[in-house]
């Protein structure tokens, strides 16, 4: 019997009078692959973007490894261990490919302005481990060999694949990553599918939220299925599949059964 | 204004409405020549480029007009008025006047007709706006044909007050961008209401403090107002984190 | 820091060594001592706008803290030089602080308005303190330089001073862009939110960089009060703040090489305007409107890409004629 890595207990978020969570509560297991799905504006990325403390919840509360982090900074929130990629996806296109992922590597080290200035003894030092595991993490998601490209000269699937190596670089607990699968093409996928596997591999919990159902169905532990920002299921892939509640919620919309 | 009255000889009204449209004239050139091309680039770069457009323009105003003050008649002759102890020139109340009118037009501008309403939805979003048949371009050349020929009115009115010389446009310039950060952006009535609160502010700094640092009372309440709410006396919140400023 | 740069860093470094072997003229060493105050605050400037992506409208007002200071704690109150030097430093780094905390909040063209009025702020209390600073009529009679007896009186031992110190200035700023901190930076720049999520602490950042661009303003300014030995208020005015932007912004933004091609082009244009009297102003707006229009991503980039078109020229003639 273990405790819940993240727990979220009747979660709400409203925007002026529009509201996008309405008492939203489930709990994630460590080492888990669990799963957020549902139509569009159902409310996933605006969860994402409270877990990681971009915005606090007007209502409810998360907690995570039994600490309560609504309302914190997200570069707080990241050095507890939580790390995400981005539904539009938010590289930093001024830098390298490796660059970027070394930026993932921030909160694991310390030098600050005016050491790194002065150049003193232990920058160098710093700066090659720093190199050592963005390199290993590019290694993870097979773009290794492309480490000293630009961001702008690579096409979209490398670019989700690289944005899982950055999050990977912050030596995360938990990883939540939005729509994954997003844009991609069938090879994309399934090789997307087998990097969230190594992820959970690696004893990372994984949150997702995705549209891609055959993903979902694959590689999903559980699932919880939201709507107009409610949770309207939630349980194993099977379960779900069958739902009435969550066939209804979906009638209308383009649902990619592989 | 100067020359049209002084060396040519034409009437004020017919002056002023000429000097309006020639300086709303230049205003398009400007949009057109040096705003236009970089339509893409960074707020920095814009920021630079309508700075070197100014040392450009004020080189060529100094280089036709020279450095020195000119004087325009009031517009109407007379001895100032005594209101309550304080001494009114009667050109100022031609200012309050055709301030008041302005405002008025400017309402009427944005509140009721198509182009009006087309501009301030450019100010939201191009992109939308573009897509609902709005000629974005002709709309940023008309805003920067219109905001110049608001200037050339202030700078008309004011002159026979004051005098005017070829570097005077920077502090007034200036003056009105914190009244209208002051009032809240895009507000008619908060530009009015943040240009009296400055207006005021300032003589009585010049009064009670030292008449030096009026100029500065401006800039703080600017620095004030940007730190606890940058969008104005009457601007809301949520408008201005929406509109693309 | 790369290989390319620590070349051209040799190079720059021989280059200003022998200068005044070969060009004795009072005139063109007293030009390129100015360059050499322009560029350490121009880095300054550089590593907070093109690095960090912030903006600042009024940086001449730290310049202007970092002379003043110098001058009047020397001048007026017979403090040693090395203590006002370093005051002119305190005091730039608890206004920048008061500046930086509360308006990183703010994006963009409230922040560039921000600056601007602090920068008019202070050129006010310049011209207006009299007792202090000589208001309008200027602060004159400042000392020499003078480290630990050794007397810089204008001239070649002046020049190798503030190059001395610019390239030391210069290689800091390197070291810290090819940094974990210099990473971070860019990252806030490329993607902010993303920067966050990683981990950056942004508003600390932004904060640090504004304070030593601000060191590095005042640092320039006590230099340029130790040479000229007058100052007043219109050297710290709107306009100098604006002319340290198009330092940056003309060279290439992007890049600290830039900002440094963007003040040697800046110092040394105006000189060349002289002759024309009062046409200066206009030729000089026509010449940056033109490098703008043209080349909106600075001279660096610009040549960049004509030499990119260059060779593809060169190249498909080639192919053309087999």
């Amino acid at each position: 019997m273990t405790t819940p890595i993240l727990e979220i207990s009747q979660l709400g978020k409203a925007f002026g009078g529009l509201a996008a969570i309405t008492n939203l509560s489930f709990t994630v297991m460590p080492g888990q692959i669990k799963a957020i799905i549902g139509p569009n504006g159902a409310g996933k990325t605006t969860l994402f973007n409270i877990i990681t403390g971009i915005f606090p919840p007007t209502g409810g509360t998360v907690c995570f490894k039994g600490k309560v982090i609504n309302g914190q900074k997200p570069h707080f929130i990241a050095k507890e261990g939580i790390s995400r990629t981005f539904q539009i996806v938010e590289l930093f296109g001024n830098m390298t490919v490796l660059e970027n992922v070394m930026v993932g590597r921030h909160i694991r080290t310390r030098i600050g302005l005016l050491r790194s200035g002065l150049r003193l003894p232990g920058v160098k030092k710093e700066e090659k481990s720093i190199l050592e595991t963005a390199e290993e993490r590019l290694n993870f998601v097979g773009l290794i060999h492309k480490e000293n490209e630009l961001v702008s000269g690579i096409p979209l699937g490398e670019r989700k694949l690289l944005e899982i190596a950055r999050a990977l670089g912050t030596d995360p607990e938990l990883i939540l990553l939005d729509e994954p699968a997003g844009g991609l093409n069938e090879t994309e996928m399934l090789r997307m599918a087998e990097i969230i596997r190594k992820i959970r591999d690696q004893r990372i919990t994984v949150l997702l939220v995705e549209h891609h159902m055959s993903l979902v169905m694959s590689i999903s532990d559980d699932i919880v299925v939201l709507n107009y920002g409610e949770k309207i299921a939630e349980g194993t892939p099977n379960d779900i599949k069958s739902n009435k509640k969550v066939i209804d919620a979906y009638l209308g919309e383009d649902i990619e059964y592989a | 204004m100067v020359f049209f009255m002084t060396v040519l000889k034409i009437p004020l009204v017919i002056s002023f409405f000429l000097t309006v449209l020639a300086v709303a004239v230049i205003g398009a050139i400007f949009e057109r020549f040096a705003i236009h091309p970089l339509r893409n680039a960074s707020l920095l770069t814009l920021i630079i480029v309508t700075v070197a457009a100014s040392i450009l323009l004020k080189g060529i105003v100094m280089f036709i007009w020279g450095k020195d003050a000119y004087a325009l008649p009031p517009f109407t002759q007379g001895t100032p008025v005594i209101i309550g102890g304080a001494v009114i020139v009667l050109q100022a109340f031609w200012v309050l006047g055709i301030t008041l009118a302005i405002v008025f037009l400017m309402a009427l501008f944005f509140g009721k007709t198509i182009t009006g309403k087309a501009m301030s939805a450019c100010s939201f979003n191009p992109i939308a706006a573009s897509l609902m048949g709005i000629n974005v371009r002709k709309m940023t050349l008309l805003s920067f044909a219109l905001s110049a020929a608001l200037g050339s009115v202030a700078g008309i009115v004011i002159t026979p007050i004051t005098l005017m010389e070829y570097d005077r446009g920077i502090m007034l310039a200036v003056k009105g961008f914190c009244a209208a950060i002051l009032g809240g952006l895009g507000l008619g009535y908060g530009a009015v209401a943040g240009g009296f609160i400055i207006g005021i502010l300032e003589s009585l700094t010049a009064g009670l403090v030292h008449s030096g640092f009026k100029d500065a009372i401006a800039l703080l309440i600017l620095l004030f107002i940007l730190c606890f709410k940058p969008s104005g006396i009457f601007g809301s919140e949520e408008v201005s984190k929406i509109k693309k400023f | 820091m790369g290989k390319g740069n620590i070349r051209i860093l040799a190079l720059l470094i021989f280059g200003l060594g022998v200068f005044p072997h070969f060009i004795h003229s009072d005139y063109y060493i007293s030009i390129m001592i100015f360059m050499g105050i322009n560029a350490i605050i121009v880095m300054g400037l550089s590593l907070l706008m093109g690095y960090a992506g912030q903006i600042s409208l009024g940086h001449a007002a730290f310049y202007g803290i970092g002379a003043y200071s110098s001058g009047v704690l020397t001048v007026k109150f017979g403090f040693s030089i090395f203590t006002a030097f370093l005051f002119g430093i305190f005091l730039s780094t608890v206004m920048a602080m008061a500046i930086a905390i509360p308006t990183l909040k703010l994006k963009g063209h409230y922040l560039a308005v921000a600056t601007f009025g602090f920068g008019q702020i202070i050129y006010i209390i310049f011209n207006q303190l009299l007792e202090i600073t000589g208001g309008p009529y200027g602060l004159s009679g400042i000392p020499n330089l003078v480290v630990f007896g050794y007397v810089f009186e204008g001239g070649t031992k002046y020049f190798y001073l503030v190059w001395g110190i610019t390239i030391l200035l210069l290689i800091f700023a390197l070291n810290v862009i090819y940094s974990r901190v210099g990473r971070a930076l860019r990252a806030i720049q490329g993607s902010e939110v993303a920067a966050q999520v990683m981990g950056v602490n942004v508003s600390r950042f932004k904060v640090q960089i504004f304070v030593l661009s601000a060191i590095y303003a005042s640092i320039s300014g006590s230099l340029y009060a130790h040479f000229v030995t007058y100052i007043s208020p219109p050297a710290f005015s709107l306009l100098v703040s604006l002319l340290l932007l198009m330092m940056v912004v003309i060279g290439g933004r992007g890049s600290i090489w830039g900002a440094l091609l963007g003040t040697a082009i800046l110092t040394i244009l105006p000189e060349y305007l002289r002759p024309f009297k009062d046409f200066d102003t206009l030729v000089y707006g026509v010449i940056l409107m033109a490098i703008l229009l043209f080349m909106p991503e600075g001279l660096l980039n610009g040549l960049n890409v004509l030499m990119k078109l260059i060779k593809k020229k060169i190249i498909s003639r080639k192919m053309v004629r087999g």
